[in-house]
């Protein structure tokens, strides 16, 4: 009988944490008619370990779905030594499905993932423009026979030439004796309000962010930029590549 | 939007309100980051289009868009 896994998060192999007293996203049936049948279970495969759920319908990607699967990972990731958290709707068949993706898997690969975030949490840092069009340099000369398109490409281009390097590179520059790993991404995004510049996602130790959240706080921002930091949450960035 | 005062202080200006915040990261850490098992699975079950949710995450909140725009053809007037 097929069993349908919804799929949260990659363990260690041989990790001890308790699963059965959490609530999962989407309970089914069969579940709801056993009351005293844990939603969450580990499935054990020759490289890892995984937490998933039996389901019967994949949740509704909406806020309040967000919003519960991410209770659910931060209360995974306080009782893991190390977690990889899957992207929201990874969901398979039946258990044999999920291992028979799982054989793909490079064991090196995985425990390299997973030793990437053992005892570290995730701290985002933004830095938002002061308003739309912010980070748009003047128009710069078109060519007469140009369309708007053409135009607003070499605005940018102009835009991309004009802009420093990095507008958080000073303060994570503050940051570095506690940030242990970084993913910097340039969100050329001007046209948002406010405009995303950029955006540092850094993996520092548990039990770290009051002390980055001050860095942070007492660092002078620029007039023209305003930073915003959030966190700490599992290693969300740092396990999109882990495997691919 | 009303003109911040962005001059340096000891606490970062605040953009966003708390929802626009912590949606914001919702969407950018379960949808558009995580490990992926197999890219066209998760894609195909979930039925979003992922870059144009993320997007529209700074303009609106994201379940007022992926309720009513379920076959997410991607089409944004933000």
């Amino acid at each position: 009988m097929r069993m349908p896994l919804y799929v949260y998060a990659i363990v260690d192999r041989e990790t001890a944490m308790v699963v059965d007293d959490l609530p999962g996203l989407t309970r089914s049936a069969r579940a709801r008619e056993t009351p005293a049948l844990p939603a969450l279970s580990i499935v054990r495969a020759p490289s890892c370990a995984l937490v998933t759920e039996i389901i019967d319908r994949l949740p509704e990607p909406i806020a309040s779905s967000l919003a519960a699967q991410d209770v659910i990972v931060r209360r995974l990731a306080a009782r893991a030594e190390a977690l990889l958290p899957l992207r929201f709707g990874t969901s398979f068949e039946d258990d044999a499905a999920l291992l028979t993706s799982l054989e793909q898997l490079d064991i090196v690969r995985v425990r390299a993932a997973l030793d990437r975030v053992r005892g570290r949490e995730q701290m985002i840092l933004r830095a938002f423009g002061r308003s739309a069009g912010a980070d748009m340099a003047p128009a710069a000369p078109a060519a007469v026979s140009s369309g708007p398109g053409t135009a607003y490409l070499m605005q940018r281009v102009a835009a991309l030439k004009s802009a420093p390097a990095s507008r958080l590179a000073a303060l994570r520059q503050q940051l570095a004796s506690i940030v242990r790993d970084e993913i910097v991404e340039d969100a050329s995004s001007p046209r948002q309000q406010p405009p995303l510049l950029e955006s540092a996602y850094h993996l520092i130790a548990r039990g770290d962010a009051e002390r980055y959240q001050a860095i942070v706080t007492a660092w002078p921002a620029p007039a023209d930029i305003a930073i915003r930091v959030s966190g700490p949450s599992p290693a969300y960035a740092f396990a999109k590549d882990a495997l691919s | 939007m009303a003109d911040e005062d962005f001059s340096p202080a000891v606490f970062p200006p605040l953009l966003f309100d708390d929802s626009e915040e912590s949606l914001l990261d919702l969407v950018d850490n379960l949808l558009d980051r995580g490990v992926v098992l197999d890219a066209e699975l998760v894609l195909g079950l979930a039925g979003v289009d992922l870059i144009f949710v993320r997007l529209n995450a700074l303009l609106c909140a994201a379940d007022r868009v992926l309720s009513r725009d379920g076959d997410g053809d991607g089409t944004s007037t933000g």
